[in-house]
């Protein structure tokens, strides 16, 4: 679990950049959303993580396709319209109270919505009507699926160890025969990752490992690094989760190695 | 108690701890040892040598000062085919390390700790 305390620095970080950062511009098709740093529909499940009261949020793209969702206190409670080119993904959630079950379908429509490629505006709207409770979906389920389907393919195991070695890292890259194909965590911990990757020698990369280098007693980070066939995964992490995330890889060396 | 009766007693008092190097990793000489089942001087060389690999980080391969890590590693714990293995080196300019193979069920945290100690004990002694 990530500390207490980093959480609450970053999101001082967050407030601080926030202070600093470039006004967005709003235009006639509403704000534009900056695609998310690890898949662009982070930018639309984070509007509605932000939406305590109750609105409805109007998604556009060029030329004229609109995803209309109805949102509350961070849950999705309808979706209203969407493209008419999403019939398929559409059907069975027209206008309809979602459920924690829906979240792959959900997804399904969001992604297809925005494939990442293309500009999006959002605005955001009083709901025409004051329905009672809808119940709705927690926005974390999507985002749940969202981290599966972002991370590389790769056996349940790993991408298990993945996914807790990503909530108790500062930061996590990982490639693939050299290409970065996942990375999360402080921009300046993964750029640092990235550079140790790309130095090791070829030779260090034949054998399936787990590496792990301490610090002395003052030091704030220590590095992890796995070796698994094609797949490298470098590691920032506070020393305190150090030796839980060595013992979390060491078992699927092991197996790797054994096959 | 000489180093080599020292490695032994690290050795022994923990469980899982089957074989303790203390090494020169500029040279990559293997300086004592002391190990709870036979083993070979190649075995002994192989386990200082994957030492000097590991430190001071990732892609140095023991040249020290061109580590890429942001901070020097004290200590090193390495899984794979061959075994679990820990390294802890003597704070620069001290090249002296012990390096020691365990197996599984090793605690290498207290392990490492105690190898710490040990590895200041004999730099004391000089």
């Amino acid at each position: 679990m990530r500390s207490k305390s980093r959480d609450e620095t970053g999101r001082f970080m967050q407030a601080i950049a926030a202070f600093s950062a470039t006004p967005e511009k709003v235009t006639a098709m509403g704000r534009e959303l900056t695609p998310g740093q690890r898949f662009p529909m982070q930018a639309i499940l984070s509007e509605i993580n932000e939406t305590v009261l109750r609105r409805r949020l109007v998604f556009r793209t060029e030329p004229e396709g609109e995803l209309v969702i109805e949102v509350s206190e961070r849950r999705l409670l309808l979706v209203e319209a969407a493209p008419a080119g999403l019939t398929a993904h559409f059907e069975g959630l027209a206008g309809r109270s979602l459920t924690p079950e829906d979240a792959p379908r959900v997804w399904a429509l969001f992604d297809a919505f925005w494939p990442g490629n293309g500009r999006v505006w959002v605005t955001s709207h009083l709901p025409p009507h004051q329905a009672g409770d809808l119940g709705g979906m927690p926005v974390r389920h999507l985002f749940e699926v969202a981290e599966k389907s972002v991370l590389p393919e790769c056996p349940s195991q790993v991408v298990s160890a993945l996914q807790e070695t990503e909530q108790r890292a500062m930061a996590l890259v990982m490639t693939r025969d050299g290409d970065v194909v996942f990375e999360q965590g402080e921009v300046a911990s993964i750029t640092a990752l990235k550079d140790e990757l790309a130095a090791t020698p070829h030779e260090d990369l034949t054998s399936p490992g787990v590496t792990l280098w301490l610090g002395g007693p003052n030091s704030e980070e220590a590095r992890l690094r796995v070796v698994m066939l094609k797949d490298q995964i470098g590691v920032a992490c506070d020393p305190a989760q150090a030796p839980r995330l060595f013992n979390l890889w060491r078992p699927l060396i092991g197996a790797i190695t054994r096959q | 108690m000489t180093i080599g009766e020292e490695l032994a007693r690290l050795r022994s008092a923990h469980l899982g701890c089957r074989t303790v190097v203390f090494a020169d990793l500029s040279t990559g000489m293997v300086l004592a040892a002391s190990s709870a089942e036979k083993t070979t001087q190649e075995k002994l060389d192989a386990l200082c040598q994957e030492a000097r690999a590991c430190f001071p980080g990732p892609g140095a391969a023991g040249s020290a000062g061109t580590s890429p890590l942001p901070f020097v590693p004290e200590t090193v714990w390495r899984a794979d085919a061959s075994g679990l293995h820990c390294f802890v080196k003597a704070p620069a300019p001290a090249q002296e390390a012990l390096c020691i193979a365990a197996s599984a069920d090793a605690a290498l945290d207290r392990l490492c700790a105690d190898a710490g100690r040990l590895l200041a004990l004999i730099a004391a002694e000089g």
